[in-house]
């Protein structure tokens, strides 16, 4: 579970939460909407720890990982996963490279790491490209791909920038229906922002309206 | 050891190694055996001779900077936003004179002109000691101005041309847009300009850093060298509070959401190339050509075999000194870029002040603060040259390094850091393959400015340890002609070597290519 409590946050002294409350279920699909410059991309990297905020507690899973401005759980330790708006995927690494880097971080011997990768590549359809270069390949592999590194270390709760806002509306489709798929065979908990109300509507299993 | 451990590390290694010197420089110019005093400063203000080099040191920066300015203004206009024929090419030769030693330039014209005649009378003193200085920092107006060019809203070009010619729009929106790189480039000029020492010197012009040199190297007197080069200190903090406030200007003035806007030239495209080549071929090929008519087969073959262990213990110099440079940018610009303790913006601001201090001020620095029994260790041994191309250049690689961290997506370090990588795996197995190519640029860029440095090689080299560099200062006093055209040409190359290799790899396009 995910909980927020009265929690702030300010940007060059500009209010972007005040006394803001927040609860997500387990399992739960939550789709954050809003304008522009609301701190919908701010709220995912509050839970996610890269950034904190001034006052307020923020518990993940039972266990507080934040309080007011100090950081008790760092980001890794949160069981967190991300899918970056700009999908944040690392040029000087292969496929196979961006998806094993957090399990050779924990030291996951080669041949496990490979299975995980070999699964990871299959559960998003891109079985044998592991060797390939992650500029080469479509917007909608590259998605895949950064999908399969954020769930590859099995995180309890996904954040999701709006990850499919760059693909066509084709591939736009099918990715929401994989998100989908994924998150009720793994289970984890989605927190999922969008400026697309399909997109929410489709995904969602709850909205939340920021800035209004 | 933590990220902010690493970080204060480094704080403190620069601090030590580049304010500590200059600091105890200051203090003691108020103390002698007797306590505290301030006859050093008294005596400097009283001597006449002191301000006849004052106002010799003033023209000269004023005219250089000014003469720079306009011309830099004009070539950047034209190279960087007109479709002139081999536009790059002229950038790139006219960077040359940055690069390389500016004594040889000085040379150059010598061995071009000679001392007699109507040129030859006007190259030594004021005159020639300004052109030279020109040529030489040219190419920092220059590329700073047409770096800015390409910053400037197209949009708003395209909302001037609507109501009049490009002349128009050019003086009454772009170069005003223009006004503090302009600005910026002033004050650099005016103040590289101001601390030059070989070239006034050899083109026998009286300014006060060649006064704090003989102080110091003729007569040993480190009071008055000391006191001497103080108002060079002073002019650096006034010249970093003005660049602070042009700097902060430039942020609500330019911005980049189109591509440039490019002027036809049209009738005046071939006046205007020929123009260039005449002016290149001026600024640059004249004084080589004067090096390379002095100089003969022998006696190029000769100076490289008498060279040769200098030329080797310069390129050593040059390695070790890029690599530390190269090293040390890398963990500044971390330490800039990521903000990783409070004190970056002083460590960063430090770094500048310490790059702006002309190379004599740095020297005497040096020897105040580590000539000491206990310091021998540093100061007797080629360490200390070490120390002082460190902390003299440490600006170059850390903004070089700064420009490819700034490029990394924010995003790449923090599903590195959600990934369960340390802050060291982030820099070792992220940052740096992603800088890789950056920090062979800030080496390439280490090593050339290692290699052209003299001023503090000749004032801290220990007994036996010379550089190609001095060699050549050294021959010019009482050297054969021929001898020392060949070896500028020897030095020529070896700056121009490197840079050749760098340009090979910008070519490839493989630095700063990022996806």
């Amino acid at each position: 579970m995910i909980a927020l409590k009265n929690l702030s946050y300010r940007v060059e002294n500009r209010p972007l939460f005040e006394h803001f409350d927040l609860q997500v279920a387990p399992k739960e699909r939550l789709v954050i909407l809003g304008p522009s410059g609301a701190g919908k991309s701010t709220l995912l990297r509050l839970i996610a720890g890269f950034v904190l905020p001034q006052s307020g507690e923020i518990v993940l899973d039972g266990q507080t990982v934040s309080q007011g401005n100090k950081m008790l759980v760092e980001p890794h330790q949160r069981g967190v996963g991300m899918l970056f708006q700009d999908l944040a995927l690392w040029p000087h690494l292969d496929v196979g490279g961006n998806i094993a880097f957090g399990l050779k971080i924990q030291k996951i011997q080669w041949e496990v790491r490979q299975q995980k990768v070999e699964k990871m590549l299959a559960m998003v359809g891109l079985q044998g490209y592991e060797t390939r270069k992650v500029d080469t390949l479509s917007g909608g592999e590259q998605q895949r791909v950064a999908l399969a590194r954020a769930l590859a270390l099995s995180p309890k709760i996904m954040l999701m920038d709006e990850p499919l806002s760059s693909l066509d509306a084709e591939r736009n489709k099918a990715l929401r229906k994989e998100i989908i798929r994924l998150q009720e065979e793994m289970g984890f908990t989605l927190v999922y922002v969008t400026h697309s109300q399909e997109e929410a509507d489709e995904i969602g299993t709850r909205e939340l309206l920021l800035g209004q | 050891m933590s990220e902010k451990q690493l970080s204060y590390g480094v704080i403190a290694l620069v601090a030590l190694l580049g304010l500590g010197p200059i600091a105890y420089m200051v203090g003691s110019t108020f103390f002698d055996s007797s306590g505290f005093t301030v006859s050093g400063y008294t005596r400097l203000l009283e001597d006449a001779v002191f301000w006849k080099h004052a106002a010799n040191s003033f023209v000269l920066a004023l005219t250089v900077a000014s003469a720079a300015i306009l011309s830099g203004l004009f070539l950047a206009l034209l190279l960087t936003k007109t479709h002139l024929y081999m536009r790059y090419l002229f950038l790139l030769v006219l960077l040359v004179p940055l690069l390389i030693p500016p004594y040889i330039l000085a040379y150059g014209w010598y061995a071009l002109l000679g001392r007699e005649g109507l040129l030859g009378g006007l190259l030594f003193g004021f005159w020639g000691s300004a052109f030279v200085l020109y040529s030489v920092y040219l190419p920092i107006p220059l590329f700073i101005t047409a770096l800015f060019l390409r910053k400037v809203d197209a949009g708003l070009e395209e909302a001037g041309l609507l109501v009049c010619n490009w002349r128009c729009v050019l003086r009454g929106i772009t170069v005003p847009l223009l006004a503090p790189s302009l600005g910026l480039s002033f004050l650099l000029v005016f103040i590289l300009s101001i601390s030059e020492l070989s070239v006034p010197q050899f083109l026998h012009y009286d300014t006060f850093v060649i006064e704090s040199f003989t102080q110091f190297s003729a007569f040993y007197d480190f009071k008055t060298a000391t006191v001497y080069a103080m108002p060079l200190v002073i002019i650096v903090f006034a010249v970093l509070w003005g660049m602070q406030g042009l700097l902060s200007k430039t942020r609500y003035r330019v911005s980049s959401h189109k591509k440039m806007l490019m002027i036809t030239l049209g009738k005046m495209r071939w006046m205007l190339f020929l123009g260039v080549v005449l002016f290149v071929a001026v600024i640059v090929g004249l004084p080589l050509a004067g090096l390379v008519m002095q100089s003969t087969l022998s006696s190029f073959i000769h100076a490289v075999s008498e060279a040769l262990p200098v030329i080797s213990s310069t390129l050593i110099y040059g390695a070790m000194g890029a690599t530390l440079l190269t090293l040390f940018g890398f963990l500044s610009a971390h330490i800039i870029v990521y903000r990783t303790t409070r004190l970056w913006s002083l460590f960063e601001k430090s770094v500048l002040l310490i790059f702006m201090l002309s190379s004599t001020v740095i020297g005497i620095g040096l020897i105040l603060f580590w000539n000491h029994p206990a310091t021998n260790i540093v100061y007797a041994t080629a360490v200390i040259i070490l120390i002082g191309y460190l902390v003299k250049y440490l600006l170059l690689t850390t903004e070089i390094s700064a420009l490819s961290l700034r490029q990394i997506p924010a995003s790449f370090i923090e599903s590195a850091q959600l990934s369960g990588a340390s802050w060291s795996q982030r820099l070792l197995l992220i940052i740096l393959p992603l800088a890789k190519e950056s920090l062979l640029l800030a080496w390439g860029v280490g090593f050339i400015f290692v290699l052209r440095e003299s001023t503090i090689t000749m004032l801290v080299a220990p007994p036996g340890e010379t550089t190609l560099s001095v060699y050549i200062l050294t021959q010019m006093a009482n050297g054969a002609p021929a001898h020392i055209a060949s070896l500028c040409l020897i030095m020529l190359t070896l700056v121009l070597l490197p840079l050749a290799l760098l340009i090979y790899r910008l070519k490839k396009g493989t630095l700063y290519d990022r996806t």
